[in-house]
């Protein structure tokens, strides 16, 4: 029963994670999806610190505020100070980092339920402990609670949009010319990918949401030449890592979340040798 | 003040002058990020390190951690020579690998009784106290060794970030120059982490240079203020963590850098805006 358990709760972070994933990949965003997984950190304090408890609405208010900080950070430091991308995406992640660090060692005392390694690390194995009963049926973890409406929500939107994701992803100055909000679809992503940031983070901790994120869709870029596949692809590979990753945990006896992502990066590894797509030594 | 203080200090001081010289660089060729993959990625190599050797001395977990970053560089090439996936994505891939790896060991020494294991945590938020004489000498080597390879190979690396085709024309190896640089990327994460840790070590090479680069254009310029804003920035950002007691290292040296950008840009706003008019 805890094994099935854990292994919906790894999916319901896995499955928007990989889907959310192929949208940035394919319009080479990923870093900053991995800033906005670090810089949800001091949302989550003050929102913690606020209201005292570790309740969800306060939180994703936080992560919202944040996730837009981000991004507006990122754009302000390009723009404004005119500093190279790269250099503006490492700045704004590790200083927001760094203050959400800080107000854990300096506010969070020591007998608080917010420590910085749990922030890290995340805790798949105490995070289906918390789980929902209502009456005597069990209903899942808070986790997946949590996430089910994110991820159908997560459907939802892609789906509807699907072409224009399409245009936002490969052609974004035809879009804004036929009168598709750009704009809009970049901050609907950002703000979808800060609450999963917030809601995913007991469970596999701020740093390894990148992994979930890249490696399936990275994967799945290996075998697939359409946007409708890439999608499928990756939400298979993501629920294959999980299932795999929490036996693995269970026979070897260490931490679940670190191993999720591990056989996550041996599929990657192994999807590029074997993929029919071989770069053609003209291309360069 | 006593011994360890002193220690503290110059340890902090070596690691600040060396990053600030080798993120230039790195800063210049565009490539902050891969520092970012590099000291996630030497997490493995460090909790191997002691798996093998089983002791926590620092020059074994360097080596570990040289072995490791070097194998992440290697990953990253190799993965864009094979397949048609865009560089960060590439470079997020071997940095997650790399991590959950290192996490993944790390979850299994903890699970095993034994002691020494409680000082390996700290490389995920660096702490400088923990700072010894013998540390110390090796840190020296350290950054004599990347201050040395700077002095001497200054036209080449200048050659190297601005203009690749002239240098190429002068017959000089392209490889052999991206090898150096991430050799001294590499060896100068695997000195920081023991300061501010896996995850803010990145902060390190790009926030100095960042800063200065709102000062000047001048390359010899730019490595002197990145210089200044690296070491006394981390210096005094070391020792308000040594003042508060249970205060990490890594992000107040951080906070200390990112204010001092940030107050940088502020100061500039005023007499840029009337130059730039022009």
């Amino acid at each position: 029963m805890n094994d099935i358990l854990m292994i919906l709760t790894a999916c319901s972070v896995a499955i928007p994670a990989s889907l959310l994933g192929v949208l940035l990949v394919s319009k080479s965003l990923v870093m900053v999806g991995d800033a906005i997984s670090h810089a949800v950190l001091p949302g989550i304090v003050v929102a913690y610190l606020l209201s005292g408890t570790r309740d969800s609405v306060p939180m994703l208010f936080g992560a919202a505020v944040t996730g837009f900080l981000t991004t507006f950070l990122i754009d302000f430091l390009r723009k404004k100070w005119r500093i190279q991308e790269d250099a503006a995406i490492g700045f704004t992640f590790t200083f927001l980092f760094a203050i959400g660090v800080l107000m854990i060692a300096i506010f969070a005392g020591k007998n608080s339920d917010l420590d910085q390694e749990c922030v890290l690390y995340g805790d798949l194995e105490t995070s289906i402990l918390d789980q929902v009963i209502i009456g005597e049926y069990l209903y899942g973890t808070r986790a997946i609670l949590q996430l089910l409406p994110l991820t159908i929500t997560l459907l939802i939107v892609i789906v509807v949009g699907f072409k224009g994701w399409k245009v936002w992803a490969f052609n974004p100055q035809f879009g804004s010319f036929i009168g598709i909000p750009i704009q809009a679809f970049h901050l609907v992503l950002m703000l979808l990918l800060s609450i999963h940031a917030v809601l995913s983070f007991e469970s596999v901790g701020v740093i390894l949401v990148v992994g979930l994120l890249v490696l399936p869709a990275a994967t799945a870029l290996q075998f697939s030449r359409t946007l409708a596949r890439t999608f499928l692809y990756s939400v298979s590979v993501g629920i294959v890592s999980c299932i795999a990753g929490v036996f693995l945990g269970k026979w070897i006896n260490i931490s679940i979340s670190p191993l999720i992502v591990c056989v996550n990066g041996l599929i990657f590894l192994v999807s590029v040798l074997i993929s029919p797509f071989k770069k053609s030594a003209l291309s360069n | 003040m006593d011994l360890s203080i002193w220690i503290v200090f110059i340890g902090t001081a070596l690691i600040g002058i060396s990053a600030a010289l080798v993120g230039t660089f790195t800063f210049l060729q565009k490539k902050s990020l891969i520092g970012d993959a590099i000291s996630h990625s030497i997490l493995p190599g460090i909790v191997l390190a002691y798996m093998i050797s089983g002791q926590r001395n620092t020059l074994i977990l360097m080596l570990g951690a040289f072995v490791a970053g070097w194998l992440a560089t290697q990953q990253i090439s190799w993965l864009q020579r094979k397949t048609k996936l865009k560089s960060d994505t590439i470079v997020a891939a071997t940095l997650s690998i790399f991590f959950a790896v290192g996490l993944a060991l790390l979850s299994f020494i903890q699970g095993r009784p034994d002691d020494g294991q409680a000082g390996l945590s700290d490389f995920l938020f660096g702490k400088i106290a923990a700072l010894n004489i013998e540390d110390l000498y090796l840190f020296t080597v350290v950054s004599v060794l990347i201050i040395a390879i700077t002095f001497f190979r200054y036209k080449v690396m200048f050659s190297f970030a601005f203009n690749k085709e002239f240098m190429i024309s002068k017959g000089f190896s392209l490889r052999w120059n991206d090898f150096i640089l991430n050799s001294m990327t590499i060896l100068v994460v695997a000195m920081g982490v023991q300061a501010v840790g896996v995850v803010l070590m990145s902060a390190l090479l790009i926030i100095p240079v960042l800063t200065a680069r709102m000062l000047t254009y001048k390359l010899s310029s730019l490595i002197a203020l990145s210089l200044v804003f690296g070491t006394s920035c981390s210096l005094l950002g070391s020792y308000i963590s040594i003042l508060g007691k249970n205060i990490p290292t890594g992000p107040c040296i951080i906070m200390v850098l990112s204010i001092c950008a940030i107050s940088v840009a502020l100061l500039l706003k005023i007499p840029s805006k009337t130059k730039r008019t022009r």
